[in-house]
């Protein structure tokens, strides 16, 4: 799975949480969970774990909290996808 | 650490997202240590324990303290009146009722002023509400006008929007008051600790 393939499951999994769809419907690596897409802290698990079950990927609290913009969801999950 | 900070985090349990997290798989573990997860029978056990952890997440911060993503991390008292992250403790009230939970957590001896209050106003001006709803506690402690009260946050580079937590002004001069304002769903909520008064002066 690409970097873009993996970006569209990531947007994908956000149009349930994310309160500024608008955002979400511009939605570029940039775009962060908590200021543009207005997603709070409770959705941000959510976000983690629907991740984790989408990749088949573990993501710890340490690196779930470097994840603030989808482009850091995105290198997270290639990161553990591509092969050691 | 005995410098007065507040944070406070409601939960409207009617959000369909709150009736559903207790059945997620990987949401209690991810939020409550091996001790908490014992006490999670419903999901306003579960609420409960997380607006605690978020409440205690802002004061925390506010204390220079890094509890990051890691909601384990910052464990809540079978009693429920106190919170720990490492070394540091702070005190802790929990109200609610049927269909939402109000938790706020603070560190020093005084005891915090919070009130909660229901909105039908549709986003985004629930954060307006919620600020009106601090002027309105801080005006009562001031002996003011809400109007006269200002809450502002400053520029912060990193901060994740950029900006620091609340605080209120009037007329331009900080109201000496660690604050905080939650809001979900229906609700808003907003807690003050004045500042402790300083030794008297010397003469």
């Amino acid at each position: 799975m690409d970097q873009k393939e993996v970006f569209a499951e990531i947007v994908s999994i956000l149009k349930r949480f994310a309160r500024n769809q608008e955002a979400l419907a511009q939605a570029t690596p940039q775009t962060t969970f908590l200021k543009d897409l207005r997603v709070n802290s409770a959705r941000l698990i959510d976000i983690v774990i629907e991740i984790q079950e989408k990749f088949s990927i573990e993501v710890s609290d340490e690196e779930a909290d470097k994840v603030h913009s989808i482009g850091d969801a995105v290198a997270l999950v290639v990161s553990k996808l591509s092969p050691q | 650490m005995s410098r007065p900070a507040v944070g406070n985090d409601v939960v409207d349990l009617a959000e369909p997202e709150a009736g559903l997290a207790l059945g997620k798989r990987g949401f209690v573990e991810r939020v409550c240590d091996d001790d908490e997860r014992t006490r999670v029978a419903s999901p306003r056990d579960l609420w409960t324990l997380f607006a605690a952890k978020e409440a205690a997440y802002k004061a925390l911060v506010k204390l220079g303290a890094d509890p990051g993503f890691r909601h384990r991390a910052i464990h809540v008292a079978p009693d429920q009146t106190s919170v720990r992250f490492g070394e540091t403790r702070l005190s802790l009230s929990v109200t609610g009722g049927d269909d939402h939970v109000h938790a706020v957590a603070w560190s020093g001896a005084a005891i915090p002023t919070a009130r909660l209050a229901r909105t039908r106003t549709a986003p985004p001006d629930e954060g307006a509400r919620a600020r009106a709803l601090l002027c309105a506690i801080l005006a009562d402690v001031v002996g003011c006008d809400p109007a006269e009260l200002q809450v502002v946050r400053d520029r912060v580079h990193g901060a994740w929007d950029g900006y620091g937590p609340p605080r209120v002004e009037r007329a331009g001069l900080r109201v000496e008051a660690d604050v905080s304002l939650s809001h979900d769903g229906r609700f808003v909520a907003a807690a003050a600790l004045p500042a402790a008064p300083g030794p008297p002066p010397e003469v």
